[in-house]
């Protein structure tokens, strides 16, 4: 795992990629509760996702986020409360459902089925893919 | 004793679950797992593929139903399962392998965007994306908007019926195939003996039934906005969601049949996958189409007669599907439904898809075993055997009716308590409401010489349709702005109806025993 270069600390920003429209940079700033900390001092996660499930996202199919450090380490648990805080912007009971995704919603990592990776408790890297993918008629 | 055991499992399900990261597959025993597909086998990305292409060949192999040169129609709706289908039909027919496919596929796409309240240009965005999706598969296409089925004046009266035209064209896929071999052996004489030429002849005439010929090449315009207009009236006259549903689902098979008939395809390959069969099944009970199961989730079909429905990916979970298309970039077009972000109670459909769902990720194999239920239902003995006499269908769903059985029947009964509780509220409730109305809503044939012979009505309509159909078209309030060939079709099936009742006494009485 590489150390990622701090771009600005603390400061995340998530854009289209596809058709480049920057969507929000602005605003949330998140001052690390300590950036000198051992721990992972930036992550960079892309959650992508398909089948209808980006409508809840303002029709935004990839993220390109920066976490805010934080002084242990981001696992998925974390990234969905995160995600359901900060990039949902409706109806958050169909993306999430208690500490989990709603069932029907597929989790990959890296491509990769997160069941295999240890779903909930897996620890985010670098550069980590990660794509939500809805099973569900109609999204 | 039985907790402690329960707890062991659990513990032990949860040590299996944590040791799972850095598996390897289970197949090839070499290569790290990249999913895992049913309660616990992990498969590498190229056996994961071996699999999957192999599961598409065993099911139709096993089934034998598509003949070699025989044309076949993909439903496709952008969605992942149809993506896969057409994925895998266009590596089938690539491939030099030994169990290559070998029939003659055509993709049809059916626009159902009005009736989910997309403006046009929504409508068109997602029709181009999905024209520049088909014409990398180098199959031929149609795309058709729902609401051509307005349009139809000229049609199918006939997609209601079994087998009724084109029964020449048809005829090599409907012998009873005992052995498939000879089965194969007849249709290909039969083809041979038409000749080149008669084939053609036949398209010809079924040309002549006008299935818009543009279509069949790759343009798409933009349909009438009275027809769009009408479609969504009837939409949006239907009160509940899961009747909307129903009849999208009906009018889509309407005009799937018909494109079919009209293009001479005796196959038509839909994509649902088992979750979806799974959902369905459950759906389809609670809303009193029971007796149709094993034609809405089997494997093949056959309740329109000369085309066949076959469902070669029902043997695919949904995870299976979004995992393939995923790793091995299958594009999909994701168009809104109805269904999109409706809350979780909104509909039966949707409820059940919910429940199955949910099961599912607690219980790993809630699907297969749901699924499992549905492959071993088979349309009884008794109804199989009428098959072949002329039977009443249902207006919408084209399945034998359920609703001409006796006088002690739960349908009966429910028919009864229906009339009772409706009795005083009817004052006011409709201003058609007529002493007719009940005793033609009783399901048996009455006197409708008198009462149904006008303009059509809810009333007339509802007499023929299965229970089912009967319980959705009650949540639709404008049954007139209903397809011309449905509307035409019951006010035929109501003349012939009358005059039999007027005939009645001069006909030797063939088990009528109800009337």
């Amino acid at each position: 795992m590489r150390a990622l270069p701090v771009l600005e600390a603390g400061h995340f920003r998530w854009r289209e990629q596809d058709g480049g429209a920057h969507v929000c940079a602005a605003g949330v700033r998140v001052i690390p509760e300590n950036p000198d900390s051992v721990h992972t001092t930036h992550l960079v996660t892309i959650p992508v996702r398909q089948g209808g499930a980006e409508l809840l996202f303002q029709g935004i199919k990839r993220h390109h986020v920066t976490l805010p450090t934080r002084p242990d380490p981001w696992d998925i648990r974390l990234l969905l409360v995160w995600i359901k805080e900060n990039l949902l912007k409706e109806r958050p009971e169909l993306f999430i459902q208690g500490d989990t995704v709603r069932p029907g919603i597929l989790v990959l990592v890296n491509d990769a089925d997160w069941e295999l990776m240890g779903e909930l408790d897996y620890k985010i890297q670098d550069q980590d893919n990660i794509i939500f993918i809805s099973t569900l008629h109609g999204g | 004793m039985c907790e402690v055991l329960e707890e062991e499992q659990l513990d032990w399900g949860r040590e299996e679950k944590s040791d799972r990261s850095g598996q390897t597959c289970m197949k090839c025993k070499e290569s790290s797992a990249v999913l895992i597909i049913r309660v616990g086998d992990a498969f590498c990305k190229s056996c994961f593929k071996e699999y999957f292409v192999h599961k598409f060949r065993a099911m139709l192999g096993k089934n034998r139903v598509v003949y070699p040169g025989e044309k076949v129609l993909l439903a496709y709706s952008g969605g992942p399962s149809s993506s896969a289908l057409i994925q895998q039909v266009q590596e089938g027919l690539g491939r030099d392998a030994p169990k290559k496919l070998r029939f003659v596929p055509g993709v049809l796409f059916i626009d159902e965007g009005a009736v989910c309240g997309q403006s046009w240009e929504q409508r068109a965005q997602s029709v181009s994306e999905i024209q520049r999706i088909l014409q990398k598969t180098t199959f031929p296409f149609h795309i058709v908007p729902l609401e051509q089925e307005d349009d139809f004046c000229f049609v199918p009266r006939s997609s209601l019926y079994r087998s009724q035209f084109c029964s020449r064209f048809f005829q090599g896929t409907l012998a009873p195939a005992e052995n498939y071999k000879q089965a194969v052996n007849s249709f290909l004489g039969q083809r041979r003996a038409h000749g080149v030429e008669e084939l053609s002849g036949t398209a010809d005439e079924l040309a002549e039934l006008r299935v818009t010929g543009d279509e069949c090449s790759n343009t798409y315009s933009r349909p009438p906005p009275e027809t769009t207009a009408a479609l969504t009236d009837i939409f949006n006259s239907a009160k509940t969601l899961t009747a909307k549903v129903e009849l999208l689902q009906s009018l889509r098979n309407h005009l799937l049949l018909h494109v079919a008939r009209t293009c001479a395809y005796p196959k038509v390959m839909s994509g649902e996958s088992c979750t979806r069969l799974a959902a369905r099944l459950l759906a389809n009970i609670s809303l009193g189409r029971g007796a149709f199961l094993a034609l809405d989730t089997g494997f093949s079909d056959d309740r329109s007669g000369n085309v066949v429905i076959v469902r070669p990916m029902r043997e695919y979970s949904l995870k299976e599907i979004s995992f393939y298309n995923r790793l091995f970039q299958v594009p999909s077009v994701f168009i809104p439904t109805m269904e999109t972000k409706a809350p979780e109670n909104s509909s039966l459909q949707h409820l059940s898809e919910c429940f199955i769902t949910k099961l599912q990720a607690e219980f790993p194999s809630t699907v297969s075993t749901v699924y499992r239920t549905s492959e071993k239902l088979n349309i009884s003995r008794a109804e199989a055997a009428a098959e072949n006499v002329e039977q009443e269908r249902c207006l919408m769903c084209m399945c034998s009716l359920d609703t001409r059985v006796g006088d002690a029947s739960a349908f009966s009964a429910t028919q009864i308590s229906q009339n009772l509780s409706q009795k005083k509220p009817k004052s006011n409730a409709k201003p058609t409401g007529d002493p007719e109305k009940q005793c033609c809503s009783s399901g048996q044939s009455c006197d409708l010489s008198t009462s149904c012979s006008g303009s059509p009505r809810t009333q007339d309509f509802t007499s023929f349709l299965c229970y089912s159909c009967r319980v959705t078209m009650k949540d639709v309030t404008s049954v007139s702005a209903f397809p011309p060939y449905i509307l035409q079709e019951a006010e035929h099936r109501s003349r012939r109806l009358a005059m039999r009742t007027e005939i009645q006494e001069f006909l030797l009485d063939e088990g009528c025993g109800d009337t």
